[in-house]
């Protein structure tokens, strides 16, 4: 399995104490190069460096192909009021799920409403955390579910509630 | 006007509001403040971090000192 990584979720990841987990599911992961840019910290720099060096994770090397595709997703979330705007680096992300039929790993909102309200992006998996971390617990990688979003909201700050929304 | 603010979309930000350290927030450089607010209201970090001037990287070590969640709503069926 492939993923696409946005710039959001992988510096969340690179926090998280079970960050070796992403490894266990995908055969690599795409990034678009813009990400690096994003990384300062020591912590985070060893964890890209590492999965780089390693070769887990890819700069997407056809981003030059993905412009029109971009575009096109930038227009829907800056024209459709119900979408949050999108920036660059997670259209990217998603493009490439999109043109690679793999995996979105983010949390933007308006990556969620694209999928949710268009057709056209409806067949492309995104993830958020809570999807991924689901997704280790059914294939038996972690064996307590509500321990481990635990431990990875102590580590990135993230809190999962549960709501009924009618 | 965008209207894609929903009931979620409320639910979250009033998560962020309750959970954020506010005389954290308060104490920070003018920039840092507005981009922590951003965050508050949006939950958008890379929109926050341009904001602040910084790198998402930076900002996500400040967002988390301002206690500042990351908010993931599991649907309860």
């Amino acid at each position: 399995m492939i993923a696409s990584i946005d710039t959001c979720f992988l510096i969340d990841w690179s926090r998280y104490r079970g960050r070796r987990l992403l490894e266990e599911i995908f055969d690599y992961v795409f990034v678009a190069e813009e990400v690096l840019g994003e990384v300062k910290t020591e912590k985070t720099v060893e964890y890209i460096s590492d999965l780089l060096a390693k070769g887990f994770l890819v700069i997407y090397p056809f981003k030059s192909e993905l412009l029109p595709l971009v575009r096109r997703i930038l227009e829907v979330s800056i024209s459709d009021p119900r979408i949050p705007v999108l920036d660059p680096p997670e259209a990217y992300a998603f493009a490439i799920a999109y043109r690679e039929d793999c995996v979105c790993l983010t949390e933007n909102k308006g990556v969620l409403r694209l999928v949710e309200y268009y057709d056209e992006f409806r067949e492309v998996k995104v993830w958020r955390s809570l999807e991924l971390i689901e997704y280790l617990y059914r294939k038996g990688l972690i064996r307590d579910l509500e321990g481990e979003l635990k431990k990875y909201s102590e580590d990135t700050r993230h809190v999962f509630p549960k709501k009924r929304f009618g | 006007m965008r209207g894609y603010s929903r009931s979620e979309d409320e639910f979250e930000r009033e998560i962020r509001r309750r959970y954020a350290d506010w005389e954290f927030i308060e104490k920070q450089p003018a920039k840092i403040k507005a981009a922590l607010k951003l965050f508050v209201e949006t939950g958008d970090s890379y929109k926050a971090a341009k904001l602040a001037g910084l790198t998402v990287d930076e900002f996500e070590e400040i967002r988390i000192k301002a206690r500042i969640p990351k908010v993931i709503v599991r649907e309860d069926v």
